[in-house]
């Protein structure tokens, strides 16, 4: 065995990351590692790549236990990794880049050997195909040219473990077949290659082995021939899905909303929407698919490069976020701490924030009528706190949540943009929220709601959009939708691009 | 064309020396004379090395702003070393009082987390309070002739030897940023922090290092001020600090790290002695000169930015 995470549990502030995952690899292998979006593969291999100690666990490296104290350390040890996060430094030559930490010297180390550097970098790029020079400078390169030179640096440093977290998110199909093409060279060398990736075709075209990851759980080790595109997606879903849906008939709805060939470099490409008033629309697709961009240009956040929207009939375009709140469009960001909420002021202060205008008499507003105004909310919202002049920071995620819903409902918007209205939620406030978001299309706001969680938009919503590549690629009713076929969907788009 | 922007904006500053020393040239007779021209050499030994350290500092991303008050406290105590009579072991003490300065700059930075501005603001007022402490307000006036000749009146080749100090600082700042693997993980430190780590860089170690090196300067720097003048005061370098900023920035080093060099820096240097020089020849009074010193930093940062935005998009 060459490499072995065992039983490795990793707590972040709030979130159990991984709870007793493990991985193994043996030496001339390719080993796809899946899961859901937040499932805890990066983190995992960040483990594994020495960014940070595991709470608990072990790791081991040609059968001896080894703790890692930097990337530095992991890096000797023979385990080269490529993250999402690419490091190529913009403001060095690619040689410099390649080289780096390694950088060829004379005279004892007096003097870096340039000559050489540019030499062995270009030698590198020759011989993985790569057309490039390697005296330019590394900043006016894309982004899929980057990852070209971080795979090869990393390949250059001769690794006994090679690690890739989604290489081919963004290289084109060219550049994807070399890489594919260096893997398997690699892997006949003997070198061991962990290969964390969403895409299934490639999962079939390129590994020995799979292991699935789920709530930082391990679920399952195969081999890959002995595993299909079904049982993946059920071992990565994993869950019972929940009983309860809605499907409200929206032929019979008044439209509020719609999108037409949205555009906005390089995340939203060609976005139609339909959004009706009354019902609950939800929004699935995988990290990067564009979702929240979308989102963002309903709520006016971003103007889009081209497209047109509508609002209730009228051509609706605006120019900023207040624009769209004037005219009834609310978002409630999923950065909840970052963009929705001031933490530091109390429940009250929040609430009233966006509604200090119609709650002022002469340009001024007391505290009793702000006070009155918030416990009003907080009964209707059911937020558990004691006394509106409680600051928000003190307060549980799903009590946050229900204030950042209250702020916007009390504004009375006709339609309500929800981007993860349960991250950072315990379960039973998440029913709580659930019942909410419900109540709001019952009294006839049109509401869109995006989530990670395929349960949960199946559980709230009565049409799930599916968007991938920055489109939206089919919208189904959540009555006849199930959570596997909603990734084959959000899969089959990602690959088919 | 990219190329274009680029090359203009690289070489614009060689052109506006070029420009500005000619148009003096024509201008003045006074500003002409040889003597003057050698003398403008004199005159920015200290901006230079102080600019030159400054650039390491900023390449990596951050900022010192204790280089002055350190300069001071390192010359008051070299002053006082050499007046009681310590001779040449006053020159090891000047280098390690500045150097102490820019460790504690490094370790607060480092182990405590502190951003380089809060650190280095911390070192300013402390070399400061040190300074004041030890001269209590006076003037520490020194004997010691061998020492002034070395750091400041000693004639080689027209020129003295604070001047031949910088070139000598120059020669090994350029060799260590651009021929040495500290000058290449300082490049890369500056051109994206969390990058170097994850490639495994020793960027703590980096960090105190470069800081280490530029209070080591700046005690050397003391000792030229106080060779050049024969006596030492307490605020005796407080606002070279801004200069040498300018001097970095003019140069075209950019404020964020990452981009930069020390040729260039001195180029820097150069045009800020030309331009105090002409000015002051010309009869434009002091005020003046800070002002059209500000709308040069101005200027420069305005084009850079130009020549930036195109790359960007290309």
């Amino acid at each position: 065995m060459l490499l072995e995470l065992d039983d490795i549990s990793k707590r972040f502030p709030g979130v159990l990351a991984l709870d007793g995952a493990r991985f193994d690899l043996v030496a001339g292998e390719v080993h796809a590692f899946m899961g859901e979006n937040g499932a805890g593969k990066s983190t995992l291999m960040k483990i594994a790549s020495g960014l940070f100690p595991p709470d608990t666990g072990q790791i081991r490296l040609d059968g001896r236990a080894i703790s890692f104290d930097s990337p530095a350390e992991a890096k000797a040890a023979g385990i080269q990794t490529v993250f999402q996060e690419l490091t190529v430094l913009p403001n060095r030559s690619i040689a410099e880049n390649l080289m780096i930490g390694r950088e060829p010297v004379q005279a004892g180390g007096l003097w870096l050997d340039r000559r050489a550097m540019v030499a062995e970098a270009q030698a590198i790029l020759e011989r993985l195909g790569i057309d490039l020079d390697a005296r330019a400078p590394a900043g006016a390169l894309s982004t899929g040219q980057r990852q070209m030179i971080e795979i090869a640096r990393a390949c250059a440093e001769r690794p006994k473990v090679l690690i890739l977290d989604e290489p081919t998110s963004s290289l084109g199909r060219a550049e994807e077949e070399r890489l594919f093409e260096i893997i398997r060279r690699l892997r006949a060398d003997g070198v061991g290659i962990v290969y964390i990736t969403h895409r299934m075709s490639e999962v079939f075209a390129l590994s020995d082995r799979i292991t699935v990851l789920r709530d930082g759980r391990f679920v399952l080790t195969g081999e890959t021939s002995s595993l299909d595109r079904p049982a993946l997606i059920r071992a990565m879903v994993g869950r019972d899905v929940a009983e309860d849906r809605h499907g409200a008939d929206t032929d019979t709805l008044p439209v509020a909303l719609t999108a037409q060939g949205l555009h906005r470099h390089p995340a939203v490409r060609g976005a139609d929407l339909t959004l009706h008033a009354g019902e609950v629309l939800g929004v699935a697709g995988l990290m990067g698919s564009g979702r929240t961009e979308i989102a963002r240009l309903l709520a006016g956040i971003d103007r889009p490069d081209s497209g047109a929207m509508s609002l209730f009939g009228k051509a609706y375009a605006p120019r900023d976020i207040r624009e769209a709140l004037s005219q009834g469009v609310a978002y409630v960001s999923e950065d909840r701490k970052g963009l929705g909420l001031v933490l530091q002021l109390p429940i009250a202060d929040n609430i009233a924030l966006p509604s200090l205008k119609a709650l002022s008499r002469g340009g001024l507003v007391t505290p009793g009528r702000i006070g009155a105004f918030a416990r009003d909310w907080m009964t209707r919202l059911g937020v558990k706190a004691a006394s509106p002049s409680v600051a928000v920071g003190t307060l549980s995620g799903g009590n946050q949540q229900k204030v950042s819903l209250a702020k916007w409902l009390a504004i009375g918007p006709r339609v309500i943009l929800l981007d993860e209205p349960t991250r950072g939620v315990d379960v039973g406030a998440k029913a709580e929220i659930y019942a909410l978001i419900r109540q709001m299309a019952a009294d006839g706001a049109a509401v869109l709601a995006i989530s990670s969680e395929l349960p949960e938009l199946l559980q709230i919503c009565d049409r799930i959009a599916v968007v991938a590549q920055g489109r939206v690629v089919d919208t189904v009713a959540a009555a006849e939708a199930s959570e596997e076929g909603l990734l084959e969907l959000a899969f089959r788009e990602d690959e088919a691009a | 064309m990219t190329v274009s922007r680029a090359n203009l904006a690289d070489y614009g500053l060689v052109l506006a020396i070029i420009l500005i020393i000619g148009g003096l040239m024509v201008l003045s007779p006074a500003f002409r004379d040889p003597e003057n021209l050698i003398g403008i050499g004199r005159q920015v030994a200290i901006l230079g090395i102080a600019a030159g350290a400054m650039t390491f500092v900023i390449l990596s991303g951050e900022i010192d702003l204790s280089v002055g008050a350190v300069a001071s406290a390192a010359a008051v105590v070299t002053a006082i070393a050499l007046s009681q009579g310590w001779g040449v072991l006053a020159i090891p003490v000047g280098l390690l009082v500045g150097g102490l300065f820019g460790l504690l700059n490094g370790l607060l930075i480092v182990h405590v987390a502190v951003p380089s501005f809060i650190a280095t603001l911390v070192s300013f007022f402390i070399a400061q309070g040190v300074a004041l402490t030890l001269t209590g307000g006076q003037t520490i006036l020194f004997d010691a002739d061998w020492f002034r000749t070395l750091f400041a009146t000693g004639v080689l080749l027209g020129n003295r030897a604070a001047f031949w100090w910088l070139v000598v600082v120059a020669l090994v700042l350029w060799w260590l940023l651009a021929r040495t693997r500290f000058g290449s993980n300082t490049y890369a430190l500056g051109g994206d922090a969390e990058s170097a780590s994850m490639l495994g860089l020793p960027v703590n170690r980096l960090r105190i290092a470069i800081f280490t090196m530029t209070g080591a300067l700046m005690g050397l720097v003391g000792m030229i001020l106080i060779a050049r003048i024969g006596n030492a005061r307490a605020d005796g370098a407080i606002g070279l600090e801004f200069d040498a900023i300018a001097a970095a920035v003019i140069g075209g080093t950019r404020l964020g790290g990452g981009y930069g060099s020390i040729p260039r820096t001195m180029l820097g240097v150069l045009l800020i002695g030309v331009l105090n020089n002409g000015l002051a020849i010309l009869n434009v009074d002091f005020n003046t000169q800070q002002v059209i010193k500000g709308a040069l930093v101005v200027a420069v940062v305005l084009i850079d930015r130009w020549a930036r935005g195109e790359e960007a998009r290309a």
